[in-house]
């Protein structure tokens, strides 16, 4: 048998049997593609069908007065909130012409009602008091739909658009994904952005900008790396062929899923009616088509179209299944109390009781921030230690130099000196930044030795000079600047510290006054934390004073400890001497 | 490399001279500020422990964060006799090293009205060289603003080094510049250490 097929296979005879046969295939891939396209209709047909009926339904219920749809229906004049500023979603064009994805989908909406569309403007600090306080009857405004937020606002699922954060850099750069990131870059963030806190708790050097303005400049001029922002940011930059030769995404994070939003009461009827429309919408293709002229990215959309236009996401009934649509993002998740939150709140009510000031102490009040706190305390304890100890270190080896027999090492302090003396503390912490995050990983430690080492440098080549000057001028060598003269001390080791030690002192405290700068180079010391953690805040007074306070009385700590160490060691050796 | 410096340069010097911009105006406000100060407490006996202990203190705030202190709760725009000004970095700088300066000037202008009733003129003098000991030091220091976005001499070093895609050529950016630093002010320094030397000669 198989012989007879093989030796039959090529027989002229046969063709009329496979061509019946591709026939029969191709009939079938259409009839699975009809099926499959007649299933998506038959999910948005039903989906519409519902809305429609809804619609009807609530026309007939004008004298409900509590019911938003009903009212909506009954003035002929839906109210939706939309951003003005927003790029490709809602702004204004040169006319005063509200144009975008957000406000095409509104008037959609108006339509399918039989409406006209009367445009709400809002922004982001306004949009949920305004929905709440039945100033709109919808709101479609570039909005999150957060766990937070449903309190106060009726979301709509399927959710219309979603966004994603991206890291935004230079075409040609490898970085892609925390870990590359973490190599010393610098990351432009927008000011009070929720993801902040997701590159501090990564020791990742940030910068906040104000303006969206602000923060496109500082990557085109240099200034950062990368910056950070929602896809949808970047939609106009990255359409310009000029601008995306230069830059691109270089990795996503924390997808958030955009809601449609009707007010919280009487906002019931208007929210089903909305999540059957949306439904109908993503299976037939309205949201994406609504989307194409605007260039948004798109890839949102395709997946939902995808998902509303199998059967098992609509019900027989035209509702959206629970099971096919997205969570709200719960941003509060890792929002743990921390053991300081009811210190901070107890502070919060007496100043509020004692002196009328409002403070938020937010960032001491949760887990994680507070433990970064605690963690950027620690290290600003440990870079005032350690500015000091190298500062020291320094000032006697660059004192040991300068004393050498050998010319060579003696020309060598002389020449470390002037560097030292003569270049700003500033660049010499970048210059070990650069050289640091050059040569190996740059984690908060290698950041914090780096500037350990250069502080120290800079103040010890001063206290070194002081200390060779004071041996000098004790060995006969000549009048100390401070007035000290050999003769009456000795000229040993105590002797010299004695003559030198108004200078170290002024050195030793200028490394203590200095130890914030290394917040430049990325140590995550108190002042770099307080300033990453208020990028979220915009009542920063209370942060701010706190943090004056605290390294000023740092430095007060420092100088009462050396006038410690004078009594108990310098006076006493001298009078010993 | 060569084509690449007569880009950086100009772009440097302009920094440098916003450097020396800082330090002039904080300078003048620590001289406006300070002097004053010194007279009073020279003056009045009563006020010598209060003024002592604010000197104390202004001496002890850090610049880098007495400028982020400014920088964040300073408004933006601040209005004074009909004039706007746009509260920006470098003022916040400015302000921040003014802090410094104004204990720097009320304690070296303090010694040179002693000196001065003491009728020591040659060590009284040496308040000028102090001027301008703390001008340079300012100038070193005002580096300090790169970090909120002044364009000063480190920040564009700073901004050129990471556009630079190898580690060599950034080492050797800054060691060029370090150079120029190291040109300028050790030349300055060398100066003033004369000037002091003279006067102190002059003083004996």
């Amino acid at each position: 048998m198989f012989r007879f097929l093989r030796s039959a296979a090529p027989a002229r005879s046969d063709r009329p049997h496979h061509r019946f046969s591709a026939l029969l295939f191709v009939l079938g891939f259409l009839g699975i593609l009809l099926s499959v396209q007649t299933a998506a209709h038959a999910d948005a047909t039903a989906a519409l069908t519902r809305a429609r009926d809804m619609t009807a339904e609530a026309k007939a219920d004008c004298a409900t007065g509590t019911d938003v749809l009903a009212r909506i229906l009954c003035d002929g004049v839906l109210r939706v909130g939309l951003r003005t500023d927003y790029h490709a979603f809602s702004a204004r064009d040169a006319a005063g012409t509200l144009s975008g994805f957000e406000v095409d989908l509104a008037q959609a909406i108006a339509r399918f009602l039989g409406v006209t569309l009367m445009e709400v403007p809002v922004e982001p600090k306004n949009r949920i008091p305004i929905l709440a306080s039945r100033g709109a009857d919808l709101v479609i405004a570039t909005m999150g739909h957060t766990v937070q937020r449903e309190a106060n606002a009726g979301f709509i699922r399927p959710h219309y658009y979603g966004s994603r954060t991206v890291v935004v850099g230079p075409v040609g750069s490898p970085v892609s994904g925390w870990d590359d990131l973490r190599a010393g870059h610098s990351v432009c963030l927008p000011l009070g952005a929720s993801f902040n806190i997701l590159f501090v708790q990564r020791h990742i050097r940030i910068l906040t900008f104000d303006t969206a303005t602000a923060l496109l400049d500082a990557l085109n001029f240099g200034q950062c790396a990368f910056i950070a922002h929602d896809d949808t940011f970047f939609t106009k930059w990255l359409a310009d062929p000029a601008w995306s030769a230069r830059f691109g995404v270089k990795f996503g994070f924390s997808p958030l899923p955009w809601g449609m939003a009707v007010p919280p009461e009487g906002g019931e009827r208007f929210r089903i009616l909305l999540a059957s429309l949306s439904a109908a919408w993503h299976a037939d293709g309205t949201f994406l088509a609504l989307g194409r002229p605007h260039r948004i990215p798109s890839e949102f959309l395709e997946e939902q179209r995808a998902r509303f236009a199998t059967p098992e996401c609509v019900s027989p009934g035209g509702a959206p299944v629970a099971r096919c649509l997205l969570p709200p993002v719960n941003t509060a998740a890792t929002d743990i109390p921390s053991a300081l939150a009811p210190a901070a709140v107890a502070v919060e009510t007496a100043l509020v009781g004692w002196f009328g000031l409002t403070l938020d102490l937010g960032i001491f009040k949760s887990q994680a921030s507070a433990a970064l706190l605690i963690e950027g305390i620690g290290y600003s304890l440990a870079m005032v230690t350690g500015s000091m100890v190298t500062t020291l270190g320094f000032a006697f080896a660059f004192a040991a130099m300068a004393g050498a027999r050998f010319p060579p090492v003696r020309w060598l302090a002389a020449l470390l000196t002037e560097i030292g003396q003569s270049t700003p503390m500033p660049l010499l912490l970048f210059f070990g930044y650069i050289v640091a995050g050059g040569l190996t990983y740059y984690s908060a430690l290698v950041a914090l030795i780096t500037a350990m080492v250069m502080l120290g440098f800079y103040n010890g080549s001063y206290a070194g000079q002081a200390i060779h000057d004071a041996r000098h001028s004790l060995h006969g060598g000549g009048g100390h600047p401070s007035g000290v003269h050999a003769g009456e001390s000795g000229t040993g080791f105590r002797a010299t510290m004695a003559v030198a030690w108004t200078q170290l002192v002024a050195f030793l405290i200028n490394a203590t006054k200095g130890a914030p700068a290394a917040d430049m180079i990325g140590v995550p010391e108190f002042l770099g934390v307080i300033t990453d953690l208020t990028a979220h805040t915009r009542d920063r007074f209370a942060l701010y004073v706190i943090l004056l306070v605290f390294y000023t009385a740092i430095v007060l700590a420092a100088i009462s400890l050396l006038m410690a160490v004078e009594r108990r060691f310098i006076h006493r050796s001298g009078q010993q001497a | 490399m060569s084509g690449y410096l007569a880009a950086f340069l100009p772009e440097l010097f302009d920094g440098f001279l916003i450097n020396l911009w800082v330090a002039f105006s904080a300078v003048a406000i620590g001289l406006v500020f300070g002097l004053p100060l010194a007279l009073i407490r020279d003056r009045l006996a009563w006020t010598e422990v209060p003024i002592r202990l604010s000197i104390r203190v202004m001496q002890a705030a850090p610049v880098y964060v007495i400028m982020f202190f400014l920088l964040n709760l300073i408004p933006t725009r601040i209005s004074f006799l009909g004039w706007t000004i746009a509260a920006t970095g470098l003022a916040a700088l400015i302000l921040a090293q003014a802090v410094n300066m104004v204990a720097y000037m009320e304690e070296n202008g303090l010694q040179a009205l002693r000196h001065l009733r003491r009728r020591e003129m040659a060590q009284a003098i040496l308040f000028v060289p102090n001027v301008m000991r703390g001008f340079i030091v300012v100038v070193m220091s005002s580096g300090l603003g790169a970090a909120i976005g002044v364009s000063e001499a480190v920040g564009v070093t700073l901004r050129h080094a990471q556009r630079l895609p190898d580690l060599g050529d950034r080492v050797v950016l800054f060691l060029l510049v370090i150079g120029f630093f190291v040109s300028v002010f050790g030349t300055a320094n060398a100066l003033l250490r004369r000037v002091i030397r003279r006067l102190a000669a002059r003083g004996r």
